[in-house]
């Protein structure tokens, strides 16, 4: 689809309320469209490549998010006294809260987002399943409601029948999530699920799913304007999870035709109409081995793997965004909406898949990325930078494009062995061995595909490879006691000592 | 030269014999009764290791920096956060990554924030009992007790900051 190329407006200035990739991805739609940039940044991101690439960055304070990147009157504080006419809240952090937009809104901020209104509604998942049910959105058996007491739990898991999911009603990103296969595990899950999802969205509720086996993770894109057009850009495939996180996501799906494409769509967009929404938003459903799809929930902010919509339709997400926000209608309708080609995308984490997925932060010490025709890297890192232990492990999204899947599978393969990364550990492996897998080849996928084909993920080290390291650790310690002087007494003036010595070199003022 | 290398809750004896100025040695692994392996290095211009090892027949491009008093060896996708020293330094260091015979070492695998800890010394755990909840990166990690056995040490509280290779609980 060809778009009128219009500037996004009327706003000049934008601040970006998030870091990593996605902070990076804004700063860039936004320089694209010949808008200013703040970034704001934790102790921790000082010298990250968001606060780099910005007009202007501003400390928001201590490391732990809970004390920076989600105090909103801090944020709220820095987008004023910058002169920033709007807010882009990215993923994770505040993006999907209503307390939030709300205040930029009170600020006289334009929220590049949907209104408070339609996040509260949505974000609390009980009531976004209300209104999917209202909208004869099909929906999973469960329950409506946070349930209660362990008891409580425990009854209504018994009449849903195991498995179960135990989910956060302010959930997201699989974060005060748990599947519990019986109930021995139940209560276990209900603890961890509570702490985790108190921790991260700052309310401990949460409700049961039945858990469906071989579903499939897809989603539909929507885009809704201040003018009442909602349009949708056909399916993400996201079956691709662990810990129920997405990994790889593709579009379309293999398990897509223009049919289910067209009925999947028209409930999404039916939903978002309903309930008054503006900007883009996602909605989930899982479809079953007959194509029967259920609603899951709706996100109602940018996601990590839009990329792959990009690449299929054309359009740059973010800029729909900020025109969206502006007032501009969009200026087109669904029948201009066409697919062309696949998109794979691929989360290069800093986690290591030899070990059951653990963090592993710290410094990147070498970062090479793949380029080449239909290879797009969204990273928020480089190399030297430090992978904080504080955030997200996600350090960038590899996406490829190719005329079909197995062009895109060929491509995403040659690019995940080009990707060179030293000083943390990565789940580049990982990817590299679902690209070479026959089922995921084959296009057969489920949300259990990960657990099913990596059960306990990669094999362990080979022993000659950690004997290696250890020869040349080894070496280097016999090398360096034979290179290095003895420390001298007194240590050498900083160069930046003597900078700031009078009559020293200065830096002119301007 | 004798040098100690630790990684995690390991340590290993290397030996390390240059034999001549072109970059091979031979080393050995172990206490004395491993065998010996001949070790070619080629360095790289500013870093301390060498930037390609040829060892027992294959050959390894590594990538090697000094980070915070650890060496951190990359090599292909496998990052390995090391300590090496001579051991007439490392002795009395005591603390981290001594080994010792006998009983389970919970070892912080990656630094995080211990939010949970489940056990006290004395307490008597089955096999599978968690032990301690660490989080790193937004998610939590529960650390089980991989046989039974008595908890001799616990020198974390909730709420602390631990880094990488710190002792967690120490079971008997």
């Amino acid at each position: 689809m060809i778009v009128k190329n219009e500037r996004p407006g009327p706003f000049r200035k934008l601040l970006v309320a998030n870091r990593g990739e996605i902070a990076v991805r804004i700063i860039r739609a936004c320089r694209d469209a010949g808008i200013r940039t703040v970034a704001v940044f934790s102790e921790a991101d000082r010298a990250a490549l968001h606060v780099r690439l910005a007009d202007e960055a501003y400390p928001v304070g201590p490391a732990p998010s809970s004390q920076s990147y989600l105090v909103i009157d801090r944020l709220i504080e820095v987008a004023r006294a910058a002169g920033a006419e709007a807010v882009h809240p990215g993923y994770g952090f505040l993006s999907e809260n209503a307390g939030f937009a709300r205040a930029c809104r009170d600020a006289g901020l334009v929220f590049v987002g949907p209104g408070p209104e339609a996040i509260a509604l949505l974000g609390d998942k009980t009531a976004a399943r209300r209104a999917a049910a209202d909208a004869a959105v099909p929906l999973i058996p469960g329950t409506r409601e946070p349930v209660g007491s362990d008891e409580e739990a425990a009854r209504i898991a018994g009449d849903l029948g195991y498995p179960v999911l135990v989910k956060a009603s302010l959930g997201g990103g699989g974060r005060g999530l748990r599947l519990v296969a019986g109930p021995g595990a139940l209560a276990g899950a209900l603890r961890l699920a509570r702490s985790e999802a108190a921790s991260a969205f700052g309310d401990g509720a949460v409700y049961l799913e039945k858990a469906i086996p071989d579903v499939r993770h897809v989603e539909i894109q929507v885009l809704a304007d201040a003018h009442g057009r909602v349009v949708h850009l056909g399916e993400r495939e996201c079956s691709i999870q662990r810990r129920h996180q997405k990994v790889i996501e593709e579009a379309p799906s293999s398990l897509s035709d223009p049919a289910l494409r067209q009925a999947m769509g028209a409930a999404a967009c039916r939903l978002l109409a309903a309930v008054g929404y503006r900007n883009l938003g996602t909605v989930e459903f899982l479809v079953d081995p007959e194509r029967r799809f259920y609603f899951l929930e709706v996100n109602t902010r940018l996601q990590v793997e839009h990329p792959v919509t990009e690449l299929v339709t054309g359009l740059d997400l973010v800029r729909e965004q900020l025109r969206i926000a502006g007032g501009a209608p969009l200026g087109y309708g669904q029948n201009d909406v066409a697919f062309r080609g696949w998109a794979i995308e691929c989360r290069i984490s800093a986690e290591d898949p030899a070990a059951g997925f653990l963090p592993s932060p710290g410094r990147i010490t070498a970062w090479r990325p793949p380029a080449g025709p239909w290879v797009r890297v969204d990273a928020g890192v480089y190399e030297g930078a430090e992978v904080p232990i504080h955030y997200d492990p996600l350090m960038a999204k590899l996406i490829v494009w190719g005329r079909d899947r197995a062009e895109a599978i060929d491509r995403m393969a040659r690019a995940l062995a080009e990707f060179g990364v030293a000083g943390v550990r990565t789940t580049i492996p990982f990817h590299a061995a679902v690209m070479r897998h026959p089922d995921f080849v084959a296009g057969r996928l489920s949300t259990g595909f990960v657990a099913g084909a990596f059960p306990g993920g990669l094999p362990a080290d080979p022993p000659e490879t950690s004997r290696a390291a250890v020869v040349a650790a080894a070496l280097a310690a016999v090398r360096r006691a034979e290179a290095v002087p003895p420390a001298p007494v007194a240590a050498a003036p900083s160069p930046w000592a003597l900078a700031a010595r009078p009559g020293g070199p200065r830096r002119r003022a301007g | 030269v004798r040098v100690l290398v630790t990684h995690g809750s390991e340590t290993i004896p290397v030996e390390v014999e240059r034999l001549d100025d072109t970059g091979r040695f031979r080393v050995r692994l172990g206490d004395g009764a491993g065998a010996w392996l001949e070790v070619e290095a080629i360095p790289a211009a500013r870093e301390p290791g060498p930037a390609t090892l040829r060892l027992d027949g294959a050959t390894y491009v590594v990538d090697l920096v000094e980070d915070r008093g650890d060496l951190v060896v990359t090599i292909g996708a496998r990052a390995y956060r090391l300590r090496a020293e001579r051991p007439d330094r490392a002795a009395g260091g005591g603390g981290r990554g001594t080994a010792r015979r006998g009983g389970q070492r919970l070892i912080a695998p990656m630094p995080g924030r211990v939010v949970t800890v489940h056990v006290r010394p004395g307490d008597r755990v089955e096999a599978g009992a968690p032990l301690v909840v660490l989080e790193a990166m937004k998610m939590e990690n529960e650390f089980r007790a991989q046989s039974p056995g008595v908890v001799t040490e616990v020198p974390v509280a909730a709420g602390q900051t631990v880094e990488a290779g710190a002792l967690l609980v120490a079971l008997d």
